[in-house]
This record gives C-alpha cells, sequence and structure tokens, in this order.
C-alpha cells in the first residue's frame, strides 16, 4: 500500500489526465480478520481516487450489505452489468459509470465470469445470478452510449482467455482491463481494435497505459502500456507505512482477541511436536538436506514481509498451527517456526512410540503448495529441493 | 529469322518499359529520401485532433495491504 501510494503521488505530480481502474477481486479471504483488512484496504483505496472497480466473486465474500456499506462509507465505484441478487434481479451495483476525463467521455462496466462460484460468509446467504457476460453487455453498451460515453472500458473480470473471446464477439470496446488473472500484460496487446491491459496480483503490480482518444468521438487511436513491480526497490509514502504500521498492531489486538476460523482444532492434546532438532538425533542423514531447503526459511521469510502475525500466513509458514500443540508465537511453541520435519510427517511422540510416520506426508505438500500460493507447483520439481 | 527478329525487337521493347519503370521507383525513392513530401505516418499527421488520459490499473489485490511470503 505505501508503496502504491508513492507510485499514485509520482503519476499525479505530472499533472496527467488520470482514470484510476481496478479489475476486482479487491476483498480478501472468507475470515474475520480479512474483513478486517479489507476494511482498511478500502478506507485506503478510496485515497486513491478510484474511478471505476469491477466486480470480482472476492468482493461479495462478506455478503451484498458489506459491499454497498464499502462503497457508500469510502465512495468506492464498484460496477457490474451482469452480477444481480436472484431474489430481487437487482443489480448487485451499478451498471456502469460515466466518468469525465481530460476531455472525453468514458462509459465504464464490468462484467464477471459465470462460472465463478460466489459464496458469502454473512449472516444471510445471497443467492446470485451471473448473466451471460456477452448479452449483457449487447444491452448495456446501447445504454452507455445513449448516456454520454464516448470511449467505452470494459473490466473483463473473467480471465484471460474469455476476455480474449468476449472481445470477438462484442465490438466497440476501446479498453479491456482484464481481472481473475495473474498474468501482467508488459506489452501492447489489441483484438478488434480494443486494447488489452492487465496488472496482477496482489497488489504487487501496477499498470499505466497512455491513451490518445479522438476528440469528439472518444475512439482509442493509441496507447502504450507500462506495468511497474512494485517490489522492494520501490520507494514507500511515509504517511502511509506509517498507517499500515498502525494498522497491523491493531490487527494484532484483533487476533489475540480470536484467531478466527484459525484454532489449533486439529490433532490431539495427548501428542506433542518435538521439532526437527529431536528428529536430528536418529536422522542425521537428511539432516544437512534439510537444512538448506527453503522450508528451513519459511518463517524468516514472512518476518521480513511484516506478516508474522497473519494467522492465513502462519498455516503454512510454521509447524502444526492447525493443531493442538502446534505454532504459537508465546513460548514455548514458538520454536515450531518454519515448515520443520513433523509438518508432513505429523506429531514427533506419534513416531517415536510406535515408528510410524505420516504415511500421506507426500500428498501433504499439496496443503500449502495450492493453486493460489504455488500455482507453480509440480511434486518431481520440488521434491528435488528437499529430497531425503 | 523473321520470327525471330520480331521477337528479339518485342523483347528490346519490353526492356525499355521495365528499364523506365525501375528508374521512376528509383526517383521516387531518392525524393523520399531527400525529404520531399511524405506518406502521413500518423493519425497526428493526418489532422486528427486526440485528448490523452492516462489509465491506472489494479487487480486481484485479494485484500492484501501487503504481500506475504
Amino acid at each position: 500500500m505505501a508503496r502504491r501510494a508513492a507510485y499514485l503521488d509520482e503519476v499525479w505530480s505530472t499533472g496527467e489526465s488520470i482514470l484510476v481502474l481496478d479489475a476486482g477481486d479487491l476483498f480478501g479471504q472468507r475470515t474475520r480478520i480479512d474483513r478486517e483488512q479489507t476494511r482498511f484496504l478500502c478506507e485506503v483505496c478510496s485515497e486513491f481516487g478510484p474511478d471505476a472497480i469491477g466486480l470480482g466473486e472476492k468482493d461479495l465474500n462478506y455478503g451484498v450489505d458489506f459491499l454497498r456499506e464499502m462503497r457508500d462509507t469510502y465512495g468506492l465505484p464498484f460496477t457490474s452489468c451482469n452480477v444481480s441478487i436472484e431474489a430481487t434481479t437487482d443489480l448487485v451495483v451499478e451498471e456502469f459509470l460515466i466518468v469525465e476525463r481530460g476531455g472525453t467521455t468514458f462509459g465504464i462496466t464490468s462484467v464477471l465470469d459465470p462460472n465463478q462460484a460466489i459464496s458469502t460468509m454473512s449472516a444471510r446467504e445471497e443467492v446470485f445470478t451471473i448473466a451471460d457476460p456477452v448479452a449483457a453487455l449487447r444491452k448495456t453498451l446501447p445504454r452507455m452510449r445513449k448516456a454520454g460515453a464516448q470511449a467505452i472500458v470494459l473490466i473483463a473480470h473473467l480471465g484471460d482467455a474469455q476476455s480474449e473471446q468476449l472481445l470477438r464477439d462484442v465490438t466497440g470496446i476501446d479498453v479491456c482491463l482484464v481481472g481473475h488473472t495473474r498474468r501482467s500484460y508488459t506489452t501492447e496487446r489489441l483484438i478488434n481494435d480494443t486494447a488489452l491491459i492487465a496488472a496482477s496480483f496482489e497488489g504487487r503490480n501496477v499498470g499505466k497505459m497512455k491513451g490518445d482518444f479522438e476528440n469528439g468521438t472518444g475512439k482509442l487511436k493509441a496507447f502504450q502500456v507500462e506495468v511497474t513491480e512494485l517490489g522492494e526497490g520501490r520507494p514507500d509514502d511515509a504517511v502511509m507505512l506509517e498507517r499500515v504500521e498502525s494498522f497491523k498492531l491493531h490487527l494484532e489486538e484483533f487476533r489475540l482477541a480470536a484467531r478466527g476460523p484459525y484454532q489449533p482444532t486439529l490433532g490431539s492434546a495427548d501428542e506433542e511436536f518435538l521439532t526437527d532438532r529431536e528428529c536430528r538425533k536418529c536422522h542425521t542423514d537428511v539432516w544437512d538436506t534439510l537444512m538448506q531447503s527453503p522450508h528451513q526459511a519459511a518463517f524468516t521469510t514472512l518476518a521480513r514481509k511484516g506478516q508474522a502475525q497473519s494467522p492465513e500466513c502462519l498455516v503454512c509458514h510454521t509447524t502444526g498451527y492447525l493443531y493442538k500443540g502446534g505454532y504459537d508465537e508465546r513460548p514455548p511453541l514458538d520454536r515450531l517456526k518454519n515448515v520443520q520435519c513433523e509438518a508432513c510427517h505429523g506429531y514427533g511422540t506419534q513416531h517415536d512410540r510406535s515408528g510410524d510416520w505420516l504415511a500421506q506426508a507426500k500428498s501433504s505438500c499439496v496443503t500449502c503448495h495450492d493453486k493460489d500460493n504455488s500455482p507453480e507447483f509440480d511434486y518431481d520439481t520440488y521434491w528435488a529441493k528437499i529430497a531425503h | 529469322m523473321p520470327l525471330e527478329c520480331d521477337s528479339w525487337i518485342f523483347d528490346w521493347r519490353a526492356l525499355m518499359r521495365t528499364s523506365t519503370r525501375t528508374a521512376l521507383l528509383l526517383l521516387a525513392m531518392l525524393a523520399v529520401l531527400a525529404g520531399a513530401p511524405q506518406i502521413p505516418t500518423s493519425y497526428a499527421d493526418q489532422g486528427v485532433d486526440w485528448n490523452q488520459v492516462t489509465l491506472i490499473y489494479t487487480g486481484d489485490v485479494g485484500g492484501k495491504i501487503d504481500p506475504c511470503g
């Protein structure tokens, strides 16, 4: 956030006409801690001056009421023309937005992939209808033109392939911002006179497209894209950094009150994690290999990012976090930092007693190396890094 | 022989036409290189008036205020 704030300050200082967009899935996972964090994120994002935010399936994780509360409290301009509440058939948010910028009138809307499952953690479970994006756009685009839109911007929360297909079926769109992707388009891409842009993921990248729109018609005549990775080399905005750090302290209090859904409910209170130093006493042959594996730096990596208190991260960056007797920040369980032997093989006391070890150790890899957190995971390649 | 002679005359004329075309093409290229009137290369050169707007965009932030790991 601090780097994004610094980046935006830099862009605004140029005096250019700026249109700020987000491709959707702004909100976090369906946990209380993530909801608290999302609230803060919304507050900060509102200060970034967004002109339009596409609706992703995650933006309904906390229900319509929460979404509308964020929209109304922080003035977040969500838009979507194909997601409605089944019971009332009302669209969840504004069908489209009209924004005047730099002499051009922009019409902005978004569509969500109908194959996405929307489930909420709100008290009353709403059911949503996601209409076919092509059919929805064929109704909405003429309305946008009628409302004065010259240039049409579509936020396609459809992923890469479906967005490209949609642009072959629907014409008259000047710019298409692709969401629900992990890719960032670092070169100029064009399909049927529509510029395709994307900058993802988890706020790690921010995109900038300089577009030349014909005066009077709003037709896109030329464009240039640039994607900036907000890595450690980028400067932080000092004020924002302080706010983020202060919020983390608040979140820590929030976590102490409750670990949310990440309670240590698995396993048995009669068993104990012995730590890898105990394992070493017998398994000296594998010790060196394990000490050099990336698993041994799992917690350090997390701490360096200031996320050592995040339950959703600790599940995979420590040993036994969701198990009784597993990692806790309080001693003596804080010795279970990193992914130690018992993270895959189970309680040491069990093994010590019977010689058994968790038979499904191999399949346990994917509990953390899942599609979201380890998209490039391949068992054979990754196993080679820790082979023992 | 007369046939061969006619054929030779025909080929000679064709050769002259080709040479003329080649010469004209070379002249045109020289003119372009010398800064003579050029074909418009952008919409700006065609007199199109436009507005420049910068789009700043992110996506799939997923509630993160700082990425972990």
